[in-house]
């Protein structure tokens, strides 16, 4: 089995990459795919928190990287779905205990036995960056309506485009706020699609569940009906193949009246 | 004919001056209504700037490379033709994917 390797980046601190990684992680996961995340964040480490299994990480990257165990004995299988598995980073390490090199090689065994190997990315663009996309093919760029997240996003696409082994990027822009861009106080989906010139992989909608979720250690994809959680499900699906249409979050949603005028206008035209 | 060429050209020129102060005092009072309106459509605001900056950090020019360009173009072009030093018009387009530099130089006269 060759899995692919999908690196979720930004560029930015604070748009949502860690948050994204676990959310979608899981979701292919739930889909039935076998997935395992990397944390690249070596020295700040938060995807295990998000994931509720920071108690149970005995070994990291870093351990396997400096071979003082397995591969596998360092994967921690996640609480409720066996298909999904953690590496965690070092805590007390910094970036520069691995390297591109080794990156790769750790992406080529575990795409061997998983479907799907979700890189979770630091932010910046130095030395952390640089080991998290050296075994992608893919890369998910993580981005908020706002403008130091767009720019830095568009400096990240720019770095991905000279890389050979990147195959496609697509955008995901969170913590979107129909309302203030259907007032005009928000860039727009397309807004930012065309400023970057990007396809688009989803949109997640901001939701106050998020926090909660954090709080449990538990992602909003196994929350029942979130707005966010919703959107990231439909991600993983897009990933997978399916074509799911991306709901319309510019148009404000019909009032009173303009219900009333289309049930006259269809009944004069019928 | 001539003359009356002459005497046209001035006309306009005199013409696209006027056009041009009313246009700068139109958009100078439009800014100060704009900034005290809270209304006002701060993504469109958001838009431009993320353009005009993302174009110079796609070009890797910052604005001070760009005056001193503007500075070495005038001085270059000077040499062989007479040309309006402040009407010189030096920025960057977005097309796409691709920028371009995109000079307006008006001449006087041939030297």
């Amino acid at each position: 089995m060759s899995g692919r390797v999908i690196v979720v980046t930004s560029g930015k601190g604070g748009v949502g990459k860690t948050t994204s990684t676990a959310n979608i992680g899981t979701a292919l996961a739930k889909n039935g795919a076998k997935v395992v995340m990397i944390d690249t964040d070596i020295g700040l480490r938060n995807l295990d928190l998000l994931m509720g299994l920071e108690n149970r990480i005995v070994y990291t990257l870093i351990d396997v990287i400096e071979e003082k165990c397995k591969l596998q004995q360092a994967l921690v299988k996640d609480k409720k779905n066996p298909n999904l598995a953690l590496l965690a980073a070092a805590q007390t390490r910094d970036k520069s205990a691995a390297s591109p090199e080794q990156m790769v090689e750790i992406c080529k065994q575990l795409k061997e036995d998983f479907d799907f190997v979700m890189v979770d990315c630091p932010a910046g663009i130095e030395q952390g960056f640089q080991n998290a996309i050296a075994g992608a093919t893919e890369a998910i760029i993580i981005t908020t309506p706002e403008m130091s997240a767009v720019r830095d996003a568009d400096r990240i696409i720019g770095l991905l485009e000279s890389k050979e082994d990147i195959l496609n990027y697509k955008l995901v822009l969170n913590r979107v706020r129909p309302k203030m861009i259907q007032s005009n106080d928000m860039l727009g989906v397309t807004d930012v699609t065309d400023i970057l010139s990007v396809k688009l992989l989803g949109v997640i909608p901001e939701d106050e569940n998020i926090i909660i979720s954090t709080n449990r250690g538990e992602p909003i994809v196994n929350m029942e009906n979130t707005k966010a959680g919703t959107a990231y499900m439909n991600i993983a699906r897009r990933i997978m193949g399916e074509e799911i249409e991306i709901p319309d979050f510019e148009t404000p949603p019909p009032t009173f009246i303009d219900k009333v005028k289309n049930f006259f206008l269809a009944t004069a035209s019928s | 004919m001539k003359l009356l060429d002459k005497k046209l050209a001035d006309k306009i020129n005199d013409m696209i001056s006027e056009i041009v102060t009313t246009c700068n005092k139109i958009l100078s009072t439009d800014t100060k209504v704009e900034a005290n309106n809270t209304s006002f459509n701060s993504k469109d605001d958001a838009c431009n700037r993320l353009k005009l900056v993302l174009m110079h950090d796609r070009s890797q020019l910052s604005p001070g490379q760009m005056q001193q360009m503007r500075d070495e173009l005038v001085e270059v072009i000077s040499r062989y033709v007479e040309i309006d030093r402040d009407a010189l018009d030096l920025c960057l387009e977005a097309e796409s994917n691709t920028i371009a530099l995109v000079a307006n130089i008006p001449i006087l006269r041939h030297k």
